[in-house]
């Protein structure tokens, strides 16, 4: 092979691949449905890998610990979720377990992240997660809004 | 240039008053305005960050498009300008320099994508999509150490991540000890391309990094030994399969090493390659016992120390009696351990660390090579 080639097909390889993996990411983020799950936050920043929330998610119906090495399945009609289930074989909405179905972050702004991680911590409201479910699994955060709790016995962090 | 030293010196008859003069002189021309510099590096350092925190503030408000837009266009500018640059064989380093900004811009710009997105994954994942993406690139391009230390870096973070990620599953063993074994590949292809390529100096690093990453696996597991058993225990088979397949990888690079660089250096660095190897086996039987540990830890030292004098490496000799006398001194507290509980054993173990030291410092004075060219370094 020539080598002038060579070299430039290795300088267009890195801005090629780099750029494939920016359309992939881009086209998938648009895929999948819509839904709502109630989380419950903590650590809000790192200052080495950027601003971002992070937060467990807490299944309708699921409990904590149960099915840890398997997919789950949603149930509900977009964006309200009825319960979640340990998946079966048959499952229109699965959540990949090897994407880390318990917990996840939200990419923010330094100032919003602060407002959210108090909002997070405080008891009279729920912060509550809507995300992207892609059909690969993949669960992609898209926003987090927050409502009053409903008066009832603190929940156990 | 210090006019102090140069006063120290003529004084101590190294340099005449003449010659003094003739440095000074050809400083007044040649040296560089370090202040004028350092202001003007502090004005662009103020202005960088000034710019970082404008652009942090307004995170949120620039869309997604353009900011990932201009992170790519940086790309594409670093790329053309080292396609314009491809052969300055008289600036070495300022190639260098463009291809280390241009792997840095393409690793953080894995981050960016997933920050915009709002995706995760294992951080072996981008780490290995770099290695393919830029890897070819850095192994025809790279000049020096800055490059090879980075593809040296991403390696070895990608394959352990990689390793500790997919612990359970099918084919452990293989999954955990092939990929971990990868960065030895470095220290024989360093020595089969350092004489056949023009760029002799950024082989010679990946050659040393490749034997640094066999010494220090076998250093880390032989001080592991000292206080683990391997052959006992759940997993003890996929340990010994492990060892085994990392000792046969230390003894391929050893061989290939062997037969590229006939070389004192070359058969020097084979031979501390293939001891890594032979200390890596006799882990396996041997570990468990905190004096057998620090013997085959020692032993290797010592094998590193005596190659280090046929393959006169000054440094690597210095170093490895250092590396003895202070694993000598952490052994004596390992045996001893109410060394320090009383005022006798304080002074004692005072005493003893001296005389360790002065020994350590008499020998790597007495019989260390002399200084030497740089290329003489393993």
């Amino acid at each position: 092979m020539n080598r002038a080639l060579l070299h430039v097909a290795a300088l267009a390889l890195p801005l090629l691949g780099l750029g494939a993996s920016w359309l992939t990411t881009a086209r998938a983020s648009r895929q999948g449905t819509e839904w709502e799950v109630p989380v419950n936050g903590y650590d809000p920043r790192d200052f080495l890998q950027g601003h971002y929330v992070m937060f467990r998610y807490d299944w309708p119906g699921l409990e904590r610990g149960s099915g840890q090495a398997q997919d789950l399945c949603l149930e509900g009609r977009a964006p309200r979720i009825e319960r979640v289930q340990p998946a079966a074989a048959a499952c229109r909405y699965r959540i990949a377990v090897a994407t880390g179905p318990w917990g996840g972050r939200l990419y923010a702004s330094q100032d919003s992240a602060l407002r959210m991680q108090q909002q997070l911590v405080d008891p009279k409201q729920q912060g509550v997660l809507r995300f992207r479910l892609r059909p690969d699994g993949r669960i992609v955060p898209l926003g987090l809004t927050f409502r009053p709790r409903p008066a009832e016995p603190a929940v156990t962090r | 240039m210090s006019e102090r030293k140069l006063r120290a010196w003529q004084a101590a008859g190294v340099i005449d008053a003449d010659t003094a003069q003739r440095i000074r002189a050809w400083e007044a021309d040649n040296g560089r305005p370090l202040v004028l510099w350092a202001v003007i590096g502090i004005a662009v350092l103020s202005i960088a960050l000034g710019l970082i925190s404008v652009v942090a503030a307004n995170w949120d408000d620039i869309p997604v498009l353009v900011r990932l837009g201009a992170h790519f266009a940086l790309l594409a500018a670093a790329a053309f300008a080292l396609w314009y640059l491809a052969h300055d064989a008289d600036r070495p380093w300022r190639e260098e320099a463009l291809l280390f900004v241009f792997g840095a811009l393409g690793l953080t710009f894995f981050g960016h994508l997933g920050q915009a997105y709002q995706t995760t994954s294992p951080l072996w994942q981008p780490l290995s999509a770099w290695l393919v993406l830029f890897g070819p690139l850095v192994l025809l391009r790279g000049q020096g150490a800055p490059t090879a230390l980075a593809l040296m870096g991403v390696l070895v973070v990608a394959v352990w991540n990689y390793a500790v990620w997919s612990r359970s599953g099918p084919m452990e063993v293989l999954r955990f000890a092939l990929p971990t074994a990868l960065p030895l590949v470095f220290a024989p292809l360093g020595a089969v391309l350092r004489y056949s390529s023009r760029r002799t100096w950024f082989w010679q690093r990946l050659e040393e990094l490749g034997f640094a990453y066999g010494l220090g696996g076998a250093s880390l597991l032989a001080i592991i030994a000292g206080f683990e058993r391997f052959s006992r225990g759940g997993d003890s088979p996929q340990m010994l399969q492990a060892i085994l397949l990392w000792a046969l990888a230390g003894l391929v690079a050893a061989a290939v090493t062997w037969r590229a660089r006939p070389d004192p250096s070359g058969r020097a660095a084979a031979t501390v390659l293939a001891g890594s190897a032979v200390i890596l086996l006799l882990t396996w039987p041997l570990s468990g016992n905190q004096v057998i540990g620090a013997l085959l830890f020692m032993a290797l030292w010592a094998l590193v120390g005596w190659m280090a004098l046929k393959g006169q490496w000054r440094g690597v000799f210095q170093l490895a009696v250092a590396v003895l006398a202070l694993r000598l001194i952490v052994l004596s507290f390992e045996l001893d351990d109410d060394l320090l509980t009383s005022g006798f054993g304080l002074i004692g173990a005072g005493l003893l660390i001296l005389a360790i030291a002065w020994g350590a410092r008499w020998v790597a004075r007495t019989y260390a090579p002399a200084k030497a060219m740089p290329e003489d370094a393993p």
